[in-house]
């Protein structure tokens, strides 16, 4: 797969934790991470526990430092290297070009629901009920009953807030979504749910990258698995 | 909301106490829209900063320049006291830890956030009090508190009619000091999520200065660490708080009381 079609390429990205509070210690954790994301397919990052995923998944979506390496988003045709963009630039990747569904709901005291679910497309110029309007189709879609979406999602059900973090995650359209166990607290009915709303996406021409533990997910969602133990540090490699 | 130039570009700027710097070295770039805190202990030169950016302290060396509704970008050390006042008048907004130092206690909640209106030639009493009106509104104040004064109102009240005093005339900048210590934790979670609200519905650009990493977490998009006047580490506030590269950064991020 050439770069052309790649929504997503990382090439040669390594990460370092120095841990000062534990006299400066250093743990290499990833060294020459490797792999793309054509349009249209789902990445699924595999691997032990511990090897990294989580730590690439946030590599690309800003909040961890890479220390080396590139990671190229191309949206619409524009290319933006997140590895050294400066913050403004990763904030409009990802108002514009990547979503992120953790696996819990940051919290957003004292916000509704539905406009939790809708503030992407506000932020994104949506009138604010459009927007709402949008909002209440993946909610209804996602079995979060009507009599809840007035209500801040802060008191609600682990598998309810995961649900209202999903449709916040599908509400704009954008060329990445960054997937992060989004099934991990949700029932047989909505996993397929979510899973049907992936497949969509990924026709509509959405690269996805995902961290799943769930292998019937995984089956059905994952048309390439990169194994990030191949990016173990070589010390640590012969050590295990 | 995108545009070309920043609001504030800020390039090495410091003061200096005597012969000891108050903060040294500090540069970024603010654009509207974003919301940049400023984080640190006391003692960590971060009030200096804000002092100097707000135009109470000089700017001793490096530059600050501030790029005015005309379009045009001037360095604030080279603005009379005339320009100053008319920034604060039009373009400016400062919120002070204390209401008491940002509001008249003794003037009635409506009559504070009506009096910039007036500062900025508003004549029409009818309409000055709907503006009013509406702002207190916007800031939660329930209607028919609109004419006791803040002496009889909470502290949380207090913030929330000085927010509206100081975004009733529409700057373009504000400057925000500790804004909710002090505050009972539920109270200051509703004033963080007015100003998140705010923030985002009118495009502002706030610097605010913070000494607890939740607030800045919560409303700011870009992260400033300072530490005995200098800048520690700076950038996307998520990429700080969850992966700070500085000892003290670490250190701070660790010493978070997890709730």
């Amino acid at each position: 797969m050439t770069r052309d079609t790649a929504v997503l390429s990382v090439e040669g990205v390594d990460k370092t934790f120095t841990l000062h509070l534990q006299g400066s210690q250093v743990l290499p954790v990833l060294r020459g991470v490797t792999f793309a994301v054509p349009r249209g397919t789902c990445v699924v990052l595999g691997g032990e526990s511990g090897a990294g995923k989580s730590t690439i998944m946030k590599m690309v979506f800003g909040s961890y430092l890479a220390d080396s390496g590139r990671i190229l988003l191309d949206a619409a045709g524009r290319v933006v290297d997140l590895a050294t963009a400066a913050p403004r630039e990763v904030l409009a990747a990802r108002r514009d070009a990547m979503g992120y569904v953790s696996q819990f709901l940051s919290a957003v005291p004292r916000v509704a629901a539905i406009d939790v679910v809708a503030e992407p497309l506000v932020e994104r110029g949506s009138a604010r009920d459009a927007a709402r309007e949008r909002a209440g189709e993946l909610l209804e879609r996602l079995s979060i009953p009507e009599r809840l979406w007035q209500l801040p999602p802060a008191t609600f059900s682990g598998g309810e807030q995961q649900r209202v973090n999903i449709a916040r995650g599908f509400a704009a359209e954008r060329p990445l979504m960054l997937l992060d166990e989004p099934t991990a607290s949700l029932d047989a009915r909505n996993r397929a749910v979510v899973v049907d709303m992936i497949r969509e996406r990924l026709r509509a021409g959405t690269g996805m990258l995902a961290i799943c533990h769930d292998a019937e997910v995984r089956d059905a969602i994952a048309d390439t698995v990169v194994d990030v133990g191949a990016f173990a540090p070589a010390r640590e490699r012969v050590a295990a | 909301m995108t545009s070309a130039t920043p609001l504030l570009s800020v390039t090495d700027a410091g003061h200096r106490y005597g012969d000891r710097f108050g903060c040294r070295g500090v540069s970024f770039d603010l654009w509207p829209g974003e919301v940049l805190a400023v984080v640190g202990e006391s003692g960590s030169g971060k009030s200096t900063l804000l002092g100097m950016l707000s135009q109470r302290l000089t700017i001793d060396e490096g530059s600050a320049r501030y790029a005015g509704s005309d379009g045009e970008a001037r360095d604030l050390s080279a603005l009379s006291e005339r320009d100053v006042r008319r920034l604060w008048r039009t373009e400016w907004g400062f919120v002070h830890q204390n209401a008491a130092d940002g509001l008249r206690m003794h003037v009635s909640a409506g009559g504070n956030v009506g009096e910039p209106l007036m500062a900025n030639g508003w004549r029409h009493y009818g309409r000055i009090r709907e503006r009013a009106a509406d702002w207190l509104e916007r800031v939660e104040i329930p209607a028919d508190r609109m004419d006791d004064t803040p002496a009889t109102f909470s502290g949380g009240m207090r913030q929330r009619v000085q927010i509206a005093r100081n975004l009733v005339f529409g700057p373009r900048l504000v400057f925000m000091d500790e804004p909710t210590s002090g505050l009972d934790v539920s109270v200051q979670a509703r004033l963080l999520d007015l100003i998140r609200s705010l923030v985002a519905d009118l495009g502002l650009a706030v610097v605010v200065v913070t000494h607890d990493l939740a607030v800045a977490r919560l409303i700011s998009h870009r992260t400033v660490v300072m530490k005995d006047g200098r800048v520690i580490e700076q950038g996307l506030t998520d990429r700080v708080l969850d992966d700070p590269q500085a000892a003290y950064t670490q250190l701070l991020v660790s010493s978070i009381l997890k709730g």
